[in-house]
């Protein structure tokens, strides 16, 4: 547990985290586990994106941890808003194992590091440090299954053909939102939102929503709790 | 550990909130973790050797699942109460847990204070049900909120139904009931307003959530 942390651990005061988690039981774990350390303190607990971005308006923590399982939607948006408004503020996310393409896109939407959700406790700490010095971080089991994707012919999925727009759309589609709904989020237009999801179908050569639904289901783009 | 601690056994997927949790419920007077576990088998195992008198069970731990270990835990003659700890409060399943053998019943919402206070109810062998699970269970219970939704379709909306769910369209439908589109597409919104979704894609979700169909097209 006192492995040296020379970035994290030289810095002259505590180094803030704004811990993003929408259960009170799980932030209050995860708080207890960065104090401990020592060198963490979480400044705030928030419930999501929004309130994450409000409280980094008026002060500015160094790290966001995001602990948000089954909101990819919120969690890639959220990502790329923070990483536009504020450069400075490393946002580290825990992800399922199984969640490749959202772990994908949060890299290259600028998030700083992808962490495995069951990670341990010292790894959650070598992230952070990791990040402190400047550099991103990914977790070996995520990092060896996205090498994977890159080795052309292996491991590509029908989403990579997606732009932003339609990913996010999609996604929104797949949890069962209707067009108003996604308009309104999105701010767009019900016509644009209807072409956009044309459009999906086609590329994705799905029939229906429904289908759209089981494909993302299928990648491990959505979940549904389920009984069993 | 004092020796009239109450002795738990953690079982949750994720190793930080394992570890945070363990920490502050040793720092509260009479409570002691004995073991944490990450899967439902590993509970299932553990809760044999420890022989814990509570388990913090988390509903969506991998393996076995936290329904089966709750299951197989109450059904072995270990004298040991089981707190359920799930994500959300409208988990349909939540009257499973307690037919399987939980004895509390709380969500993830809940704070640190709290879920202490469920675990020695159940060590006293009493039933704790958190106050927002609680309400949620009440309304249920209500007239028109029986246990499963689905229970009130007739048998051509269950057909309709399940042919949505396979992702066919309107007019695929129709052909095959040998109806109208228009007949199909008032089976949907009838299907949709007894149901209480607003499209397909929601319509399908909760049937995959109830079971009544499985995760990929073809089942």
């Amino acid at each position: 547990m006192t492995a040296p942390r020379s970035f994290a651990q030289a810095a002259s005061s505590p180094i803030d985290v704004l811990l993003v988690d929408a259960r009170q039981l799980v932030r209050a774990g995860i708080e207890r586990v960065l104090a401990d350390s020592g060198y963490l303190t979480v400044c705030a607990g928030v419930t999501g994106f929004d309130e994450a971005i409000r409280y980094a308006r008026t002060r500015q923590p160094k790290i966001i941890l995001v602990n948000l399982p089954g909101s990819a939607v919120d969690v890639l948006d959220g990502a790329r808003k923070i990483h536009r408004q504020f450069a400075d503020i490393k946002v580290l996310v825990l992800t399922d194992e199984s969640d490749l393409i959202i772990q994908e896109r949060l890299l290259q939407s600028g998030v700083a590091g992808v962490i495995n959700s069951a990670c341990s406790v010292d790894e959650l700490y070598t992230a952070i440090d990791t990040l402190m010095s400047g550099e991103r971080y990914v977790s070996d089991s995520l990092a060896q299954k996205l090498a994977e994707r890159r080795i052309p012919g292996r491991g590509g999925t029908p989403f990579d053909q997606l732009t932003h727009r339609e990913l996010q759309i999609l996604l929104l589609v797949a949890e069962g939102r209707n067009t108003t709904a996604i308009a309104r989020e999105l701010c767009l237009t019900q016509k644009t939102v209807n072409s956009y999801r044309n459009r999906l179908l086609e590329k994705l050569q799905a029939g229906t929503e429904v289908e759209l639904m089981y494909l993302a289901l299928r990648h491990g783009l959505v979940s549904i709790a389920c009984c069993t | 550990m004092e020796p009239m601690d109450i002795r738990i056994l953690l079982a949750d997927h994720q190793a930080l909130v394992r570890c945070g949790l363990r920490r502050l419920l040793d720092d509260l007077p009479g409570l002691c973790v004995v073991g944490e576990v990450a899967s439902g088998d590993e509970a299932v195992l553990r809760a044999r050797d420890l022989k814990p008198d509570v388990v913090l069970m988390d509903t969506q731990i991998p393996g076995i699942g936290g329904l089966e270990a709750t299951r197989r835990i109450a059904r072995s003659d270990l004298a040991l109460a089981i707190v359920v700890v799930t994500r959300q409060v409208d988990d349909p399943v939540q009257s499973q847990f307690l037919e399987a053998g939980a004895c509390g019943y709380l969500t993830k919402h809940c704070s640190v204070d709290e879920i202490a206070e469920a675990v020695r109810v159940a060590a006293r062998g009493e039933r704790y049900i958190s106050a927002d699970v609680a309400r949620q269970m009440a309304l249920s219970m209500l007239p028109g909120n029986e246990q499963s939704p689905f229970d009130r379709l007739s048998q051509r909306e269950v057909q309709v139904l399940m042919m949505v769910a396979q992702g066919r369209n309107v007019h695929d439908i129709s052909e095959r009931l040998c109806l109208s589109s228009k007949t199909v597409s008032t089976y949907r919104y009838r299907l949709f307003d007894k149901l209480g979704v607003e499209n397909d894609v929601e319509l399908t979700r909760l049937a995959i959530r109830h079971g009544i169909v499985g995760m990929s097209m073809d089942t």
